[in-house]
Formats: structure tokens, sequence, C-alpha cells
């Protein structure tokens, strides 16, 4: 595309210096701003901290104790901590989002480099709590449970090698999956706002073009504004739920609802000898 | 057939062929939660949230498929390139 996007912020972006063009451009800009907005309605929200909640400080707390409680559901006990980052990202990215529709300013998401660092970020966030929560133990999701009990026999060291080979691949493999999350993560929400941006100016420069024949500006875009409006918020809460299961997967061995299944499962052998007993 | 041709050809069927099959699986997940919701209509919200879970999903890899045609549409020859190449 050969057209640039402008906004409010473009003098501002072209004034910097030239060899920050690859890092800070306008899309970097706007994230900015949208940093800014947040960081201020946080303040606002804040002030005056009453006991009996009112105005934006109620919105706040109603959307904190929703994060929290999505935390603890889908990670687990003791999830408060990864909390923050996850309701920062999803009120983050929903602002991003909304915010092209704003006139004068553009979709900070369209663009592959801040998608791609709101990923990397989450992946980052990923393997350090796996770390942090299992230790060097950790390792064991990209090996793989073993396949053989060690036994000092011939045959266990003639195997040895064929393991050592089926750990091997199956490591990469695991790998290359635990990589390709992150990349899912940034392409859909990049593909999401890219293409209903792309739709939108397309449907504007049409509704342009068709102007001689019909005396009045039509706005046809504006079935494409509403589906932003309703894809928007989705794809943040999108990102906001994969990155809280991936966070689940990292952390728990066997995951917080699957605890609960292992616990009835090793519960109800124990219930259903006393039944008969009764009964006998 | 030359490469230009085929790359015009690909570059077309790519995108409607992965919509089609979203499209399928859309249908597919729609109709199990229209069928939950009518057995259970308590449950009307649990099922809504995973069937907009599920939808947005199987359209990220029809937004995949977008991404790969965005990358090849940039390497397709303008009508003027393209008949002067077939031309020699």
């Amino acid at each position: 595309m050969h057209e640039e996007h402008g906004s409010w912020l473009k003098p501002i972006a072209d004034a910097l210096p030239a060899n920050w063009h690859g890092f800070v451009d306008l899309y970097v800009l706007n994230a900015w701003l949208v940093m800014l907005v947040l960081v201020v309605l946080a303040w606002l929200g804040t002030r005056r901290r009453a006991r009996v909640p009112d105005g934006l400080q109620n919105a706040w707390e109603m959307y904190v104790v929703f994060v929290r409680n999505f935390c603890v559901e889908q990670i687990g006990p003791g999830a408060e901590k990864h909390a923050p980052l996850l309701g920062t990202l999803f009120l983050y990215i929903l602002f991003m989002n909304m915010f092209g529709l704003v006139p004068g300013f553009i979709t900070p998401t369209m663009s592959i480099n801040v998608t791609a660092a709101l990923a990397l970020s989450v992946f980052l966030f990923v393997q350090y709590s796996g770390f942090a929560e299992q230790g060097l133990g950790y390792v064991k999701h990209f090996v793989g449970e073993p396949i053989v009990q060690y036994s000092p026999t011939v045959g266990f060291f003639l195997a040895l090698p064929l393991v050592v080979a089926f750990h091997g691949v199956l490591s990469a493999v695991h790998v290359v999956g635990e990589l390709a999350k992150p990349l899912s993560l940034a392409v859909r929400l990049f593909g999401n706002m890219f293409g209903e941006e792309t739709a939108i100016f397309r449907m504007a420069a049409l509704g342009a073009l068709i102007l001689p024949f019909t005396y009045i500006p039509i706005p046809v875009q504006i079935i494409n504004v509403t589906l932003h409006l309703i894809i928007g918020p989705i794809q943040a809460f999108i990102f906001f739920i994969l990155s809280a299961a991936y966070i689940q997967m990292a952390t728990h061995a066997e995951g917080g609802k699957e605890h609960e299944a292992h616990g009835q499962s090793e519960e109800t052998p124990e219930h259903a000898p006393e039944p008969a007993e009764q009964a006998a | 057939m030359d490469y230009s041709s085929t790359l015009a050809l690909v570059v077309g069927f790519g995108l409607p062929l992965a919509v089609a099959f979203a499209a399928f699986a859309q249908g597919r997940a729609a109709v199990a939660a229209m069928e939950g919701i009518a057995r259970q209509p308590e449950a009307a919200s649990n099922i809504r949230s995973a069937l907009i879970l599920s939808l947005a999903l199987i359209e990220s890899l029809v937004i995949y498929v977008l991404l790969a045609f965005l990358l090849l549409f940039g390497k397709l020859p303008s009508v003027i390139d393209y008949l002067k190449e077939v031309g020699k």
C-alpha cells in the first residue's frame, strides 16, 4: 500500500530523527498515547479511595474483581499474581483496538510491531512463571514424560540411544509448539485489526468514489465500523483468555480444572465400598 | 502454465477455500451452541461465551490465510509487466 496513514501525531512522527524510524513510528506513538490515556484514567480513579466506591473508582474495582476471578478460575488457586499483567493487557489492547475509531488517531495494533511486542511480553512472562513455579522441573514440559524406567539390565542400555533420540525429537516438536503460541497471538491480533481497518479505509474510499453520482456523501463504511466495534473487544478478550490458558499450562503440571477431576476420581473408589458395607 | 498465472490462481483461490472450510466449521459450532441453549436455557450465557471463543479461534485460522494473501499480493505483476513478459 502506497498510502500513508495520517493522524494528528504524524507531525511528531516526522520530526523524529531519521534513524529512529525503524523503532518509533506512527503506530508506536499512538500506542504511547493510549498508555498515557490509561495512566490518566487510573490516576483519576484512585485519587480518593472511598470505602464505598463511586463513579470511576467503582468501574475500576468491578474490572479488577472480574480479572481476579477469571484468573483464579482459569489458572487455579494463587493466581492473583498473574492478574496485573493479564488485566493490563486486556484493557490496553481493548483501548488500542478502539482507538482507531476516534477521528484523527490510528489503531496501534494495526502494525505487526506492536502486536509482536505484546506477544513477546506474554511469552517471556509465561516462561518466567513456569521456571518460577516449578524450578528446573519446568524443562520436563519440553522433554516429555520418560518412557522407560531405569533398570540396570542389558536391554535398558541397548534401548538407551533410541530413547534419547525419541526424547530429542519430541523436545524439538514441543519447542516449536511453544514458539508457535506467541506467534499465533501476534498474527491473530494483527490480522484482525489490519484487515478491519483496511476494510474501513477501502469502504470510505468507495463512498468518496460514488460521490459524483449521489450528491450527498453516504458513509458506506458504517457497516465495517460496526463490525470493528464488535471484533475489537472480542479480539482483546481472546488475547486475554489465551494468555491465561498458556500461563495455566506452564505453571501447573496438570491444571486447575483437571486437579478437580483427579480428586473426584480418587475419592469415588473410597466412597463405593461404604454403601456396599451398609447394604450388607 | 507460467509462474505469473499460477501465482495469480493460487492467490485468488487460497482465501476463498479457507473461508469456505471455516464457514462450515463455524456453522457446526453454532448448531451445537443453539442445541445446547435450547436444551438448557439457564446455561445460555456460559454457552454463549464458549461459542464466541470458538468462533474467534476458527476465524483466526482464516486470518492466517489472509496474512499469506497480503504477503503474496505484492508479488503479483501488473498487467503491462505481464504482457511484456509474455511478449518475450
